[in-house]
């Protein structure tokens, strides 16, 4: 078996990259990044065919063990089922497509080598997150990301701006990170393992016996592990309330913004969630409490998005927004559409992207929507690819991707086992909120007058992958169509193995068409609203601008959670570290200094040299062991 | 046992090849013999081999621990080209000496009675009082040498005390006898397995038994020290476990405390002091003496694993020394001394040597990813399963102690310059070892089931 | 027969005290022979025979002549400057001495402690060897009985202490040679 050379090949690809860097040309360093990660995603496919064909059965590899403590024994192990592979084709592929990408955007850049070494970093360890065959070896990976994710923020560190962007996006993570790993001590403390097999087998386990009263940590302790990992989701995937980094995130190159912060990494939350689902079936609070965040983040984000200028920043909202339809799905139970979401999410958002990287890229790196316009003829093949894409995400009814995967979402809403009408509507109003913001920024950016004059035109090396992810978009929805439209299953019946498939309350099929069709009408009726007030209309707006400006910036600024956490945390540390400038704790460690100096010429004090001063010493020694020998 | 003999051997051949002036041929065919002795030994594995009516017994302890310190003298021979020219003409009595030294570790390893260890230990002293003293001109190494004979002498006087003790208590040397005798009330047992103890520690340099240690490694030829701090504190401490486990396991109760207030007082020995040492030598001296009180935890854990636990260490203990005192030596002979600040702009000179201490001082030290974690974390993990939590919270305790005084050669080499720094030329023996040890620091810091389930 | 042994063991403490306090070497060299002598005569009583008589001729015969005879090949000069230093002082021995005499004083009551709380006659292996016959009368021939265990029983030992002294041997070599060839 040969699945470890998904992730060696990156990180072979990273170490060439980063020991040799100096010294490669940037040709060079384009074929060794662009050639592993390539070489990665067709062994991706080579091994996904042989799953395939075969017996579907779940591989495990065991490449080494890698200690051995007390019976606990974490091997590097990888594992590779219908979940992992669904991961681990999205990874490869499109991190490859983002890698031919990058030869064009970053060629002018003097970074290019060390841009690639990062990014081929990032791919070997999200492989290595996706592809875990214990938790230990998750959270290797997890932090692997985290730390790619912060250098390539931080990419232009020049920019102060860029570096604490880096690290607000680090440290905020990091509380989600913490959550994570008191989760993993519980669980470990709970089951002494942190196999994932094995604990999906004890939750499950439990689940058929007396549910969580026969888990061995008790229901409370479920809860709690449920909790804490969903903590570490929230962080990663930029979920309220840990959400504020992703925005600042996009001080990024875009192509990282694209591969990292929308298609991959964000979604390791995602990912954690469905992969440890057992624990959460066993802990009905913390579905709850999943599916509550995913309503509050998509809508917090959808509005937010509405009121944003710069293009990244919109697409950054967006993001949020749609990974909040994926919690919601999470919390749904729907366990396949929230990894269907992600599926489809990644190629029109990694297009989005890559498309908005090519328009700042020839606007001369212009990011604000409302100094662009007119560009549909100017660059008509970003165009075409980005109105797709656009379509995509707003989830244009029957012929895009996005629109099958976020259909199932919201009928699983209504109709799933923990669905509700409140919840239906929250996500109905957000696809409402997606349509109007996507089609607001397509049509500032493309319609209109040009405001800003094109310098230059995107090569091959960038249109090409637009293109291919544009029909990924649209076609990538039709392996699971909803049973009333033609009932195709194939990516749900591929992932049952894995995955639970939820539960109706209702089958009733009037219902569904009408969701279906109450969800396309939003969508038509938002892309209109943004058409009627951002091209036919556009002096309405001055007047609502007006009328509701205080709401429009509250929007703006992310619902004023950056000036919440500053006053709230931000500020009262600051205050606390400047009043406590000479640190009262320190005195102790400058006391623990002192001694160990006194302690050091006392002892400096033996080295005298004279032989007789040892002599006596070791007599001494040696009569006090003596001494003791009569005494015990 | 065929290894000890071909030890043995050799240093007569070795002896005879000086006699006769083929000079060029002395270290080819040491290397060759000490091959020979290594797979010789390794022969042997699984075997369990009683010699001689049972004065020795090679087990897989026996085996393992022989081969460790063949390979290490492997390893200090392929630095020792050109090295031991430079003090004399008569290169062929280190080499003789050496091997002498060698055998008698193995010999320490593989005994099975008290007989045996004492010859075993007189064999590698020996050696090594001369060895220590080898610069005849240079006054510090006669005293070392001197030091080191007098120390030993009265370290002896406990050993041969302890051993007769015990002797009138059993009525036995052989360890097994000892271990069945059931005499672990006696007051005589008792004395004599503290007398030994004693004895051992001054070999292994365990405070306060220690004094010894930085003023002998530090008059010694750097060559020497790194034999001292590798094959001897190896074999000294094979010795003492193998006695304890085999002999006295049972009495373990009482002679307990006695290595756990032993442990403490040599870690606060070792790393206190070693804390503003700025000699390097010096510095090693004492981080060997802090050593041999992470090594005392595995011996209070007498079990199972606790020789598994000492093998891992002493690996990875010996690597690292073997690559800290080359580049000691090195650095001395290139800039006139061993003084820390001789260290500076080593980085920028020489980003191999620069790099390859790092790593060294990071196994000393303890960090992740090098052998020498593992050492720590074995021996931690077995004297925790034996309850003694409160000493593996002083021993972490010093570790972090040791940081700060390892960190102070990576801090030097790094982050201070040196304006009129040349590049150190390195010989191609140098460069070898230097490569062998960098690659098996981290190989063993990745994959340490490599050696911890030898055992 | 008790009385002999009394007075030997009299005769070995007070000049093993004397070796330790003198202040001059060439006595305390004289009486350490007398301690050596004197301890041999103990081995007889304990039926060691052959040991007393090794005793006599190694240490007896060979160590204490070497060690006058390192006395007399010392520098004259070196030797007047020590016996001045210390003619100044007490006879025996000084205040600075008092924290080793206490320590050696208290190493003897550990010692004493131990010999005291010993029950010499239990001792399992004696009872062991006492039935099995294993024991010593005094008529054998000791010499043989040394030489046979040293070819059949102790022969690794006998053979392996042949390295130690082969070390030995070239250590002394290469630290005493002349110095005048490097």
């Amino acid at each position: 078996m040969t699945l470890w050379l998904i992730p060696a090949l990156p990180y072979l690809g990273a170490l060439i990259l980063i020991l040799a860097g100096s010294k490669l040309s940037k040709q060079m360093a384009g074929i060794i990044g662009c050639g592993s990660m390539g070489l990665s995603a067709l062994w991706t496919g080579v091994t996904g065919i042989a799953f395939l064909s075969g017996g579907r059965e779940p591989v495990r590899l065991q490449l080494w063990e890698w200690f051995d403590v007390a019976g606990w024994n974490p091997g590097v192990t990888l594992y590779f089922d219908s979940l992992s592979l669904v991961f681990t084709f999205v990874i490869t592929f499109v991190g490859f497509l983002i890698h031919v990408y990058s030869t064009g955007y970053m060629a002018r850049d003097e970074g290019f080598n060390r841009f690639f070494a990062y990014l081929n970093l990032f791919v070997g360890s999200m492989l290595m997150l996706v592809l875990a065959d214990n938790l230990l070896l998750l959270y290797l990976g997890w932090e692997g990301v985290g730390l790619c994710s912060y250098l390539l923020i931080g990419f232009w560190y020049q920019d102060p701006a860029n570096g604490a962007a880096a690290r607000k996006a680090f440290i905020v993570t990091r509380i989600g990170d913490t959550a994570f790993a008191i989760g993993l001590f519980m669980l470990f403390q709970t089951l002494g393992t942190l196999n994932i097999g094995a604990i999906l087998a004890e939750a499950g386990s439990a689940l058929s016996g007396d549910g969580a009263a026969s888990w061995p940590g008790g229901p409370a302790g479920a809860t709690a592990i449920a909790l804490l990992l969903v903590g570490g989701a929230v962080g990663k995937s930029a979920q309220i309330p840990l959400q504020t980094w992703l925005p600042d995130a996009m001080a990024g190159p875009t192509p990282v913004s694209a591969l990292i912060h929308a298609a991959t990494m964000v979604t390791a939350g995602v990912y954690l969630i469905a992969r440890m689902h057992g624990i959460f079936e066993l802990s009905p609070v913390s579905m709850q409490v999943v599916s509550l965040i995913g309503t509050i983040t998509l809508l917090v984000a959808g509005c937010s998005a509405l009121c944003q200028s710069d293009l990244k920043r919109v697409l950054a909202y967006s993001t949020i927004s749609q990974i909040g339809y994926m919690f919601l799905a999470l919390g749904l139970g729907a366990w396949s559409a929230a990894i269907f979401h992600f599926f489809t999410h990644a190629f029109f958002k990694a297009l989005l992207f890559l498309g908005a990287g090519a328009i700042i890229e020839s606007l001369h790196h212009e990011q604000n929507i409302f100094r662009m316009g007119g560009l549909r003829k100017e660059l008509p093949v970003v165009f075409i690819t980005f109105l797709i894409g656009s379509a995509s995400l707003a989830a244009l009814p029957l012929v895009t991707a996005g629109f099958f995967s976020k259909d199932q979402i919201l009928w699983m809403a209504f109709a799933g086992e923990h669905g509700s009408l409140g919840l239906w509507i929250a996500a109905s109003v957000g696809a409402f909120l997606t349509a109007l913001y996507t089609f607001r920024m397509v049509f500032v950016t493309f319609w209109g007058e040009t405001k800003t004059p094109v310098t230059h035109r995107p090569g091959k090396a960038m249109t090409i992958p637009l293109i291919i992810l544009a029909l990924f978009s649209l076609l990538a929805g039709f392996i699971e169509v909803p049973h009333n439209l033609g009932h195709i299953t194939l990516f749900s019946s591929f992932l049952a193995s894995v995955l639970p498939s939820p539960e109706l309350i209702t089958d009733s099929l009037l219902m569904e068409w009408m969701s279906q069709a109450a969800a396309a009408l939003l969508t038509l009726g938002g892309i209109g609203l943004a058409y009627e007030y951002y091209v036919r209309n556009p002096q309405s707006l001055a007047g609502m601008k007006r009328n509701t400006g205080a709401l429009q910036r509250f929007f703006h600024s992310g619902f004023g959670f950056d000036r919440l956490y500053d006053s709230l945390l931000i500020q009262p540390y600051t205050w606390l570290a400047r009043v406590n400038r000479r640190d009262i704790t320190d005195s102790l460690y400058t006391g623990l200094a002192r001694f160990s100096i006194w302690l050091h010429r006392q002892s400096a004090q033996t080295q005298t040299g004279i032989l007789r001063h040892y002599l006596l010493g070791a007599a001494i020694g040696a009569l006090i062991i003596l001494t003791i020998s009569i005494f015990i | 046992m065929t290894s000890l003999i071909i030890v043995s051997v050799l240093a007569v051949a070795v002896l005879y090849l000086g006699l006769f002036k083929y000079k060029t041929a002395l270290l080819p065919v040491s290397v060759t013999g000490l091959l020979a002795a290594a797979a010789m030994a390794a022969m042997d594995w699984d075997l369990e081999k009683m010699y001689f009516s049972e004065m020795m017994l090679f087990d897989n302890y026996a085996v393992a621990f022989s081969i460790l310190l063949i390979l290490t003298t492997l390893l200090i021979f392929g630095l020792s080209r050109n090295y031991f020219e430079k003090i004399s003409n008569n290169v062929a009595e280190y080499y003789a000496l050496m091997l002498f030294a060698l055998a008698g570790g193995v010999v320490m390893v593989s005994f099975h009675n008290l007989a045996m260890l004492f010859i075993g230990i007189e064999i590698l002293s020996i050696s090594l009082y001369v060895l220590a003293g080898i610069r005849r001109k240079d006054p510090a190494s006669n005293e070392a040498s001197l030091k080191y004979f007098l120390m030993g002498a009265f370290a002896t006087g406990f050993l041969l005390f302890g051993t007769a003790l015990i002797y009138g208590a059993t009525g036995s040397f052989n360890l097994a006898a000892i271990a069945s005798s059931g005499a672990f009330e006696s007051a005589l047992f008792r004395a004599g397995v503290l007398l030994m103890m004693v004895g051992l520690s001054f070999k292994v340099s365990v405070a306060p038994f220690h004094t010894w240690t930085p003023d002998v490694y530090e008059g010694s030829p750097g060559l020497i020290a790194m034999f001292m701090a590798t094959v001897v504190k190896t074999a000294g401490f094979a010795a003492f476990l193998r006695l304890f486990l085999m002999a006295f396991a049972e009495a373990s109760a009482f002679w307990a405390i006695t290595v756990a207030i032993l442990c403490i007082l040599t870690l606060f020995a070792g790393n206190i002091t070693a804390v503003f040492q700025d000699r390097f030598k010096r510095l090693l001296a004492w981080s060997s003496v802090s050593h041999a009180g992470y090594l005392l935890l595995a011996i209070l854990a007498v079990g199972f694993s606790a020789s598994s636990a000492v093998l891992v260490y002493t690996i990875a203990y010996s690597l690292a020394s073997v690559a800290a005192f080359g580049i000691m030596i090195l650095v001395s002979r290139a800039r006139g001394n061993d003084h820390l600040d001789s260290f500076n702009g080593l980085a920028r000179t020489n980003p191999f040597l620069a790099f390859t201490l790092t790593l060294a001082v990071c196994s000393l030290a303890g960090i992740p990813l090098t052998a020498g974690f593992f050492g720590k974390f074995y021996v931690f993990k077995v004297a925790l399963a034996q309850g003694y939590t409160w000493l593996v919270v002083l021993a972490v305790i010093n570790a972090m102690i040791g940081i700060y005084y390892y960190f102070k050669v990576i801090i030097a080499m790094y982050m201070k310059e040196n304006a009129n720094a040349v590049a150190i030329q390195l010989n191609p023996g140098f460069r070898l070892v230097l490569s062998i040890v960098v690659f098996l620091i981290f190989l063993f810091g990745i994959f340490p089931g490599l050696i911890a389930n030898i055992l | 027969m008790t009385a002999i042994f009394y007075i030997l063991a009299g005769i070995m403490l007070a000049a093993a005290c004397y070796v330790a306090v003198s202040r001059d070497i060439a006595r305390a060299v004289f009486c350490f022979f007398g301690v050596l002598f004197a301890m041999a005569g103990l081995y007889i009583f304990a039926l060691a025979d052959f040991v007393a008589v090794t005793q006599i001729l190694v240490y007896a015969g060979g160590v204490v002549v070497l060690m006058i005879f390192a006395l007399m090949l010392t520098d004259k000069q070196l030797l007047e400057n020590i016996r001045r230093g210390e003619s100044s002082g007490p006879r025996l021995f000084r205040a600075r001495a008092l924290p080793s005499i206490l320590l050696a004083l208290a190493v003897f009551a550990v010692l004493l402690q131990v010999i005291t709380a010993v029950d010499w006659g239990n001792m399992a292996w004696r009872h062991e060897a006492v039935a099995a016959g294993n024991r010593i009368t005094g008529h054998e021939n000791m010499v043989e009985n040394v030489g046979v265990n040293l070819m059949t029983r102790y022969l690794l030992p006998f053979e392996v202490i042949s390295v130690f002294l082969l070390a030995a041997l070239i250590g002394a070599a290469y630290l005493a040679r002349g110095r005048t060839n490097n």
